[in-house]
């Protein structure tokens, strides 16, 4: 039976199939994913405060590391099959190597509803995950590293407003103490209620994206379905590597599998003006976010408990 | 549409199939791989037969004009 949090993403979809007028303002959109930033960063940052330890180094480059492979993996099928020119590959390819904060939270939230731990530091696997794809995307299709100056980091670290916001919240909830539990009513508790508003916008927004495919290649479905399927696989090997529990797993199974639509097209807008967004953000939002939610972020955690039984 | 335009929606759909293969091992639900692998299939070959008929017609109006 599907799950509630997830069915509010089902409503949105028919909601904007059917031509519904739901009322939902750009301002809320903006707090909800706001607030789904703190709050993940937040609940990470107060479990780190018993479970930081020197392995965690280790892990991160392990992690970071799997940042700078998945768009190359991806690159070469956009060129090879989709026939797409570099700068279009290499801003796709960018946006799959990268990470989506929601399809980790709605992760989060399903394993939270099954009772299934999993290890406390993914947050900062998640914010972690943002940026090399995004290096490795603009290296690809500019063809040098002339791009990846300070200034470039120094505008990505500051004006992406997931990595600034994650962390943020990581350090204070790591920081904090006691005073931290505070918070935790509003952010903590009220989580999967604000999952699923914003998985009724989602929807919506994926529904309005779903008419746009009628105008896209059947390759373009082909590698928006395929690559998190790849990416996931992946990511559950380098799970296992790790040594992570079922939980964990699952959570860097959905991190391969997951597709950035927030961070990576307002770096591409900059860094690659001339490549198409909206082919990306179809892939991205209309086709692999659903599939994800929908398909593969439940056969992940039943991967993950089956191979980390 | 070449038979290298085909070449990925197959695998994908065989990648699907697998996927969904190992969801009946595992004891999950192996319905949306399933149904997603054979409406891959079927639009990926309707979407070629298009193409192709498309292209036929135009080389044969080209054809009748000269």
């Amino acid at each position: 039976m599907i799950d509630a949090v997830v069915a509010f993403f089902v409503l949105g979809i028919l909601a904007q199939l059917l031509g519904a007028k739901v009322p939902f303002t750009d301002g809320l959109y903006k707090f909800l994913s706001m607030f789904l930033m703190i709050a993940i960063g937040l609940k990470g940052g107060i479990a780190l405060q018993q479970h930081v330890n020197s392995s965690l180094l280790l892990m991160s480059v392990a992690v970071v590391g799997f940042g700078l492979l998945l768009p190359l993996v991806a690159y070469p099928l956009l060129r090879y099959f989709g026939q797409l020119d570099k700068v279009n590959a290499g801003a796709i390819a960018a946006h799959y190597g990268s990470v989506s904060v929601a399809t980790y939270a709605v992760a989060v939230a399903l394993l939270e509803t099954s009772n299934i731990v999993y290890e406390a530091y993914f947050p900062l696997f998640v914010v972690l995950l943002e940026m090399p794809a995004i290096v490795v995307g603009l290296v690809l299709a500019k063809g040098n590293f002339k791009i990846i100056n300070r200034a470039f980091v120094k505008k990505e670290l500051v004006a992406n407003q997931s990595i600034l916001l994650m962390v943020g919240s990581l350090i204070i909830g790591f920081a904090g103490g006691e005073s931290v539990q505070k918070l935790t009513p509003f952010f903590v508790e009220l989580f999967p209620g604000i999952l699923a508003l914003f998985l009724l916008k989602m929807g919506l927004v994926a529904g309005a994206q779903l008419g746009a495919l009628k105008k896209n290649s059947v390759f373009l479905i082909s590698f928006a379905v395929l690559m998190p399927m790849i990416g996931g696989l992946a990511g559950t090997g380098l799970a296992l590597l790790l040594g992570f529990s079922a939980g964990g797993i699952a959570l860097m199974a959905v991190l391969g599998a997951s597709a950035s639509y927030i961070a990576v097209p307002a770096a591409m807008k900059e860094g690659l003006p001339e490549a198409n967004a909206g082919m990306s953000i179809t892939a991205s939002l209309g086709i692999t976010f659903p599939f994800n939610v929908l398909i593969n972020v439940p056969f992940f955690i039943a991967l993950g408990q089956f191979v980390g039984a | 549409m070449t038979l290298k335009n085909l070449a990925l929606p197959f695998i994908t759909s065989f990648c699907l199939l697998a996927f969904s293969y190992f969801s009946v091992q595992i004891g999950t639900s192996a319905v949306g791989f399933t149904v997603l692998a054979l409406s891959l299939l079927v639009a990926a070959v309707i979407h070629n037969f298009k193409a192709s008929t498309a292209r036929r017609s135009t080389s044969y109006t080209a054809e009748v004009k000269s």
